[in-house]
């Protein structure tokens, strides 16, 4: 399971792995994409820096069963308590609001309403696959270790540049070659 | 004329193997380990009068291998012997590491003579006991060797003890299948363990429990110096002859024990996880300086007979050179993956020639 929520009250676009969430929702990447999708996607990674999207759940193994546990009922349980409890908050105060205004007419109170619907989560999570072809996929960087190797190498060349070694002396030793035998067996055996 | 090099980078020792031009082994070592003396006028003369080894880099010397150990001994908390590797990996405390480490290599191999030259070395397998993993390391290795003009090969170190001692695990019907078994480096900073079936490595682990583990624990039960235990460990101990009343020997043995139990059960465990089968019991083999002690490989077997394994053992074999167990196996890998870096670049040179 990798259980995230969309911390905000605005939909959110994970542009590279084409995925939208609406406003306070959640989703189990797990259930729609590649784990290794979800853990290179470099928007998601932006996404819960900036908080916009938290992580809830991350399992190590992506399992294969649908059986929720009851780790993700409680996260489930605790999510959907959030939600009602703004609900609440935000009923409270518009309440509040109603009766101040006694003498409110038609048209206010079809504006507060509108209001308390707007504020209101929607409560179906929307995932848009997206067309990936149409998503630039070349955003993400990838060092790999022969770009690394390299990058080392000019360093120690840096490091080593007005470096001089004297008189290493190593203990020696020679023996008999016992290696030699070995090698026309291993080659038949890696191929 | 191409060269073909093993090379192991180790914790405690830096060893060189290759063949010579007679057809034998040669085998080259030096302690991996510095101090660094303050420059003053006559520095260079002190350094040439004692024969010290020494790398210098403008102002500043640093005296290597054996001479660092005596240049600590001569002025005992003046001079603080340092160590570009530890735990297995370079010392991620040490800023000179690299240097000291990129001109030791330089003064043992030297620059590569063509583009046929391959040099093998050896990292750790992945750590079971911390998250540090080995890519930095590995990198940084690599780019010294690069460095110098030479194609590498890097294996893991557990790899390479199988491909110096040819374990050979025997199926019910009698056939015999070569280079499978468990190979075990007890090294100073890491133990590693792979198990290989026909040479081609199946599970790999290492456990941050060896040498110089054992030497800091026996050191803090017994207020005495590291030094003096390392001593003790390379000089008096001797499973087959415990002395209980010593207590650095007898504090020696108990954390042996608690090396071997540790790294065994988190071999099985590891087993356990990739669900290998191997009806065959297969062979152990034990190498590297910390195996060194007599009676070890008794000790290892009545440890790893009490435990509940995964996998049946036919026997449990220390190797005959133990220090140089993990170098011989990578000259064994350097030769092979030479052989198919020459047919690569001949086919290139086809290749190129159609075009």
């Amino acid at each position: 399971m990798f259980f995230i929520v969309n911390k905000t009250r605005s939909p959110i676009v994970i542009k590279d792995i084409g995925i939208t969430l609406g406003p306070k929702q959640a989703i189990d990447l797990d259930k729609v994409i590649s784990r290794e999708k979800s853990n290179n996607s470099k928007h998601l990674r932006l996404a819960k820096s900036q908080g916009s999207i938290e992580i809830r759940r991350k399992d190590e193994t992506v399992k294969h069963s649908n059986i929720p546990t009851e780790k993700t009922d409680n996260n489930l349980n605790s999510l959907k308590n959030e939600i009602v409890g703004e609900v609440k908050n935000m009923m409270e105060s518009m309440s509040k609001e109603l009766n101040k205004n006694q003498g409110i007419n038609e048209n206010q109170l079809e504006n507060i309403l509108k209001k308390v619907v707007q504020s209101i989560p929607k409560n179906e999570t929307v995932i848009i696959k997206e067309n990936n072809n149409l998503i630039p996929q070349d955003e993400e960087i990838e060092i790999d270790e022969n770009i690394l190797v390299d990058m080392n190498k000019r360093a120690v060349n840096k490091i080593v540049k007005d470096a001089k070694v004297k008189s290493v002396k190593y203990k020696e030793e020679i023996q008999e070659n016992t290696i030699l035998s070995n090698i026309d067996e291993l080659e038949n055996l890696l191929g | 004329m191409s060269r073909v090099v093993g090379t192991d980078v180790g914790t405690m020792f830096f060893q060189v193997a290759e063949n010579d031009a007679d057809g034998k082994l040669s085998l080259k070592e030096v302690r991996n380990a510095f101090v660094e003396l303050e420059a003053s006028e006559d520095i260079e003369q002190v350094l040439a009068q004692n024969d010290w080894q020494y790398v210098s880099d403008k102002d500043h010397y640093y005296v290597l291998g054996e001479d660092s150990m005596r240049v600590a001994r001569m002025f005992p908390g003046k001079v603080e012997l340092r160590r570009p590797m530890q735990g297995g990996v370079l010392n991620k405390g040490e800023d000179k590491k690299m240097l000291v480490m990129a001109k030791m290599i330089e003064s043992s191999i030297g620059r590569a003579p063509d583009n046929q030259s391959l040099v093998c070395i050896c990292v750790s397998s992945d750590p079971i006991d911390n998250v540090q993993d080995n890519l930095f390391h590995k990198v940084r290795l690599e780019g010294m060797f690069k460095n110098l003009g030479w194609e590498i090969k890097v294996i893991e170190e557990g790899h390479a003890v199988v491909l110096s001692e040819k374990p050979i695990m025997i199926e019910k019907d009698g056939t015999k299948t070569p280079f499978t078994g468990i190979g075990i480096s007890f090294g100073a900073g890491k133990v590693n363990c792979v198990l290989t079936y026909k040479a081609l490595p199946v599970i790999g682990m290492s456990a941050a429990r060896s040498g110089d583990w054992i030497d800091q624990k026996v050191a803090e039960q017994t207020d005495k110096p590291l030094s003096q235990i390392t001593n003790i460990k390379e000089t008096k101990l001797d499973f087959n002859n415990i002395d209980y009343d010593d207590d650095v020997i007898f504090a020696l043995d108990a954390y042996y024990t608690n090396m071997i139990e540790y790294v065994f059960k988190n071999f099985s465990k590891k087993f356990a996880e990739v669900k290998s089968e191997f009806e065959a019991p297969l062979d152990i083999i034990l190498a590297g300086g910390t195996s060194m002690p007599p009676g070890f490989r008794d000790k290892v077997e009545k440890v790893v007979r009490s435990l509940d394994l995964p996998f049946k053992i036919k026997d449990i074999k220390i190797s005959k050179d133990p220090r140089n167990s993990v170098v011989k196996g990578l000259l064994t890998q350097a030769i092979i993956s030479q052989k198919k870096l020459k047919e690569k670049l001949k086919d290139e040179e086809i290749d190129k020639m159609l075009d």
